[in-house]
């Protein structure tokens, strides 16, 4: 297990080098510079000796392989580096990753919620009438996109009920938890909505697939009750699956929560970063896309972890 | 087929992809491009059954062409998904060594970017347009695809067939080709059809984004962004029927994709 | 562990806690809640380009001469100003008992500082063009600066009432960072920034301008303008700056949400570049601007919020459009002056647009495809994203650009950048003749306003007739106030230092 979990831990590093060189040469590739960005039209005013003090001023002036490396070094060390609009970067993904994990969290609550059980109840009843119109339900969840979903619930509220939990003024869990679960219940439910569908997908599936082990068989001959078969074999086996999934969405909503955030004005990470790839601050974006990165491959490492306590046949003692 | 979510999906797809084929014929009820300003935002009615837009568009000549961009996007970027990360999954899992280590890295490198970032990258840098929307989408799927081609060849290639198929001497393109292939489409074919609905929801969230198809050319997702989100509040048409037509596609694709699995799942076969 | 039962009793009592408590309490007491869809891009003064800084920072600083509600020229910092008989010397009499925010006295040691450091080159000031004819500056007494000359300057009095001409406090220049140092003498004091988020402001009770009735401001980025609309529906926000007309016209007629709308000297147009063929031909840029519609345009793109405009915005230059070289549409002529040009099986113009940048652009340029079909000009849209867009218009690599361009107070700074020989833009903009040259070099320094304002009408003329760009119809800008927001009174000038004069009804 130790020797699992260092393995891991180890390929953590190629990936995140990967994602470094790929992220660094793809934002320097797109057209345009943070100049450009800031100033607009007007950046073509400024004369060549005040271009280059621009330059310097954004940490520009460097030829590409020099700034890789001088960020990366820093890197190594734990500075990121620091934005001419948001302060040192570390600090600022700091400060908006938990809102975006607090509201992935919330999501995928909504999403089992929904999704759970009405795919057991859809395997159980597998073909029937119950099984077609449970399934339906949860899908169209999932298929009305979430920006339709968050801006019909925004006008409801606002029209409807004269009220609209976050304008603009997101609290901390910490400072108001009252008022963030407030703020974030409905974000919550917009996204949570387009992901119950693949939970219930997920739940039904495995559930009929367990039905069908031969334990479940050799406990249905030995004459336990039916209740008790699905309570016990059944949900318990089925609910693997359901957990490998949630690290892979769990990822998705890290980084794509941004339509979410931007429509409900949740400061969060996926806004950042959509934002500054609009002002090309390229150490900002370098900085969230391995932040996200990191998170995801450490809750796929959990999810596996998890999954080796949930499930007794699976083992990692000598093998990936 | 015995399965009636299936069909269902089945019906509702094929249904789809006629009216796609319709609208890229450009067989429509008017042009889908062609604006009468007059009649901006004119409701549904007579002479628009959908409603118009600002430009007094035909809402529902709008939805026929979007309807065969949206699909071409979904199709042809889980196709390049597929061939791509299927055979990256299978060199993988069939070579295994250093062969694997390489290719799966790179496709965990891909995997954990995160993928809206990542295909907003990559349309930055290629520039709006159908077909690069397509390979943004594309390539974001792609690892997905070679761990789900991976796994079954691990498998397989310790099965007694494969083993067999090697002593006689065969090489290891005709043993992938002949034994291993046919035998993980089943997987495949699952995969395939959650990615198209999965495709066809990034699509319009990139849309949400300003990226998607030139301008002008609709996609269900192009029909709920830009200016028409906007309007929604006071002509809510221009809303509502590219949410039903995107619902449906999503609805029918995985209706599609559950029944087909418990087709092809040879531990369902002939059960229930 | 994986309990699916404690995840859903978890759920559930948020969702319990959400629904039945939704009125939010904005217990902000005297302070105005006010929303706007994008951030200034920073906070130094002399640097910033965008509306969006100019709008924060018109609240904190303020220049020596300022705009009133009409758009004219009014003391700020200076009391009064005057010109010299050969106008190489601008007088300017500083105002007396003004401080800073860090209680800091404004001198004319602050003024001398402040536009040093724009025509210092290492700032980076873009608009430091502007400024290029002050060679020296005087203080005879700590109240008065005297700004030498190398010609006369006319256009640089509004040039000095722009943001960026604004008075830093002479300490911050020469031991601060002004980027991070943000001390101005303007209504309201920065508390806090937090960049696309939130900025807190305090009213300068100081102020040399009168009291102010509120506390402060709190603004707010909403990214989305129909969440702001949303919020002030739900009456969580105060005063709210919105940018789509779409969305403006919203809340038409509506009571708890009122809608000012503004004027602006901005331009809505397409830029040409004659340089590219078939663009050359004259006939070819003169059908283009025969066959659009430009009522039409305005009418759907912008639900009919603006006014059709030629070259000049400002009321006191503008020509009547009817005196216009072909702002009627005429297809009929465009197809004869197509044909003329040996193109009457017409050519491909592409036009090249940025997302959301104005939010009404992508709609203009849909617009004027359909219209230049009927004459067999087929229109290539290319949609790109905004930095994407600067950048290959700054490298001139276009054919046609749909534009929103700021207006000025005065045509020459206006227009000096890109028709005149040697301008910085001249090969952005595509065209230039010696008319045009002539008539701009007469304009800078022509200090008779008759005579000036006949050389501007003649400039305006010659570029609606050699149609190097097209001009379409000048912008609104609006705010969204509820109705417990009283005295806010902007007039046509979009500043928010008008807020100074805005009072909370409970």
């Amino acid at each position: 297990m130790t020797r699992y979990l260092i393995h891991r831990l180890l390929t953590f590093i190629p990936t995140l080098f990967g994602i470094s060189i790929l992220v660094f040469g793809a934002v320097r590739l797109i057209p345009g510079d943070q100049i450009m960005a800031a100033l607009g039209t007007e950046a073509g005013m400024l004369t060549d000796k005040q271009r280059e003090a621009m330059e310097v001023y954004y940490g520009l002036d460097q030829p590409p392989i020099i700034q890789y490396f001088r960020w990366l070094g820093n890197l190594l060390q734990g500075d990121m580096g620091i934005s001419t609009r948001h302060g040192p970067i570390l600090a600022a993904i700091l400060k908006r990753l938990p809102l975006t994990i607090e509201l992935a969290v919330l999501s995928l609550s909504v999403a089992l919620l929904i999704g759970i059980p009405i795919g057991i109840l859809s395997a159980l009843k597998h073909n029937s009438f119950l099984d077609l119109a449970g399934r339906i339900f949860a899908m169209i969840g999932l298929a009305v996109p979430s920006f339709v979903l968050g801006a019909i619930l925004i006008y409801v509220l606002s029209v409807g009920f004269g009220t609209l939990p976050n304008s603009g003024n997101y609290t901390d869990f910490i400072d108001d938890p009252l008022l963030n679960l407030r703020q974030l219940a409905f974000p919550a439910i917009t996204l949570g909505t387009s992901f119950a569908a693949s939970v219930m997908r997920m739940t039904r599936s495995s559930v009929l697939e367990v039905r069908r082990e031969s334990y479940v068989q050799t406990a249905r001959s030995k004459g336990l009750a039916a209740n008790l078969i699905t309570r016990r074999h059944i949900l318990r086996n089925a609910l693997i699956p359901v957990t490998t999934l949630i690290g892979i969405e769990f990822g998705y909503l890290l980084g794509g929560a941004f339509i979410v955030e931007h429509l409900f004005s949740l400061p969060g990470i996926g806004r950042f970063a959509v934002f500054s790839i609009s002002q090309r601050e390229y150490a900002l974006i370098q900085g969230i896309t391995l932040f996200v990165a990191l998170t995801f491959i450490c809750m796929n490492l959990l999810v596996d972890l998890i999954y080796v306590a949930l499930d007794p046949r699976i083992s990692y003692r000598d093998h990936n | 087929m015995r399965n009636r979510s299936g069909l269902i999906g089945a019906i509702i797809a094929s249904a789809l992809v006629v009216v796609a084929i319709l609208g890229a014929l450009e067989i429509t009820p008017y042009p889908y491009w062609q604006q009468h300003r007059l009649d901006s935002l004119e409701p549904p009615g007579d002479r628009y059954p959908l409603g118009a837009d600002l430009f007094g568009r035909d809402i529902a000549s709008r939805l026929m062409r979007g309807a065969s961009n949206s699909l071409y996007v979904s199709l042809l970027s889980v196709c390049f998904a597929t061939a791509v990360g299927a055979t990256i999954g299978i060199l993988a899992g069939y070579f295994g060594g250093r062969t694997d280590i390489l290719l799966m890295r790179l496709m965990d490198i891909i995997f954990a970017f995160p993928g809206l970032l990542l295909a907003l990258l990559i349309v930055a840098l290629l520039g709006r347009g159908l077909n690069n929307t397509l390979l943004a989408i594309g390539i974001v799927y792609t690892p997905i695809f070679a761990r789900v081609a991976r796994g079954p060849v691990l498998a397989l290639k310790e099965t007694e067939f494969v083993l067999a198929a090697r002593v006689t001497g065969a090489g290891p393109w005709h043993i992938l080709l002949r034994h291993i292939l046919p035998n993980m489409t089943a997987p495949l074919i699952v995969q395939i059809s959650l990615g198209l609905s999965w495709a066809l929801l990034t699509e319009s969230g990139l849309s949400f984004l300003g990226l998607g198809p030139e301008v002008g050319e609709p996609s269900w997702g192009v029909m709920l962004s830009g200016e028409n989100r906007a309007l929604a509040e006071r002509a809510p048409w221009l809303l509502f029927y590219p949410s039903i037509a995107i619902m449906l596609g999503v609805l029918s694709f995985n209706l599609l994709g559950d029944g087909l699995r418990d087709v092809l799942d040879p531990k369902l076969r002939g059960n229930t | 562990m994986f309990h699916p039962k404690r995840n859903i009793l978890i759920l559930l009592v948020c969702l319990l806690l959400a629904l039945p408590a939704l009125t939010l309490a904005d217990g902000h007491g005297n302070t105005l809640i006010m929303a706007r869809a994008v951030d200034a891009t920073g906070l130094d003064p002399h640097t910033q380009t965008a509306f969006a800084s100019f709008a924060l920072l018109g609240m904190i600083y303020e220049p020596l001469i300022t705009l009133d509600r009409d758009l004219n020229l009014t003391p700020a910092l200076a009391e009064s100003w005057s010109f010299s008989e050969d106008g190489l010397a601008l007088t300017m009499n500083l105002r007396s008992g003004v401080t800073f925010h860090d209680g800091s006295a404004f001198d004319a040691e602050d003024v001398i500082a402040s536009y040093e450091r724009i025509l210092d080159e290492e700032t980076g000031s873009a608009a430091r063009t502007n400024y290029l004819s002050i060679v020296s500056m005087d203080a005879p007494d700590e109240h008065t600066v005297v700004f030498n000359l190398d010609k006369p300057d006319v256009p640089l009095l509004s040039a000095m009432s722009t943001i960026n001409a604004s008075i830093l406090s002479s300490d911050v220049i020469s031991m601060g960072d002004p980027a991070v140092d943000i001390i101005g003498t303007g209504p309201f004091a920065l508390d806090s920034w937090v960049a696309d988020e939130t900025t807190q402001l305090s009213a300068n009770e100081a102020w040399w301008g009168g009291e102010i009735a509120i506390d402060g401001i709190e603004i707010r980025i909403i990214p989305e303008e129909t969440s702001i609309i949303a919020a002030m529906r739900a009456g969580n926000v105060h005063f709210a700056m919105i940018n789509d007309p779409l969305v403006a016209t919203l809340v038409e007629g509506e009571d708890d949400v009122q809608i000012t709308t503004i004027p602006t000297l901005s331009y809505n147009g397409i830029q040409l570049r004659a340089a590219r063929e078939p663009l050359e031909h004259l006939e070819a840029r003169q059908a283009i601007s025969c066959a659009i519609n430009r009522q039409e345009i305005l009418d759907t793109a912008s639900l009919g919020q603006g006014i059709i405009t030629g070259p000049l915005t400002m009321a006191s230059y503008a020509l009547p459009v009817s005196e216009l070289f072909c702002y009627e549409q005429d297809v009929e002529k465009a197809r004869e002056l197509l044909a003329a040009a040996g193109l009457q099986d017409g050519f491909t113009l592409d036009i090249m647009v940025a997302v959301a940048e104005p939010p009404t652009a992508l709609s203009i340029a849909q617009i004027v495809q359909s219209q230049l079909a009927e004459v067999n000009i087929t229109v290539e849209i290319e949609s790109l994203e905004f930095s994407t867009y600067v950048d290959r218009w700054l490298a001139a690599d276009f054919m046609g650009a749909v534009v929103l361009n700021s207006g000025f107070t005065d045509p020459y700074p206006m227009y000096a950048r890109y028709w005149q020989e040697g301008a910085i833009f001249q090969d952005v903009a595509g065209y230039l003749d010696d008319t045009l040259d002539g008539l701009m070099k007469a304009g800078q320094i022509e200090t008779d306003p008759d005579v000036r304002y006949e050389i501007f009408r003649q400039f305006q003329l010659h570029l609606a007739e050699t149609v190097p760009w097209i001009w379409l119809y000048t912008n609104f800008t609006y705010t969204a106030q509820l109705p417990s927001v009283m005295g806010w009174n902007p007039g046509s000038n979009r500043s928010l230092k008008f807020l100074a004069d805005v009072s909370l009804s409970s």
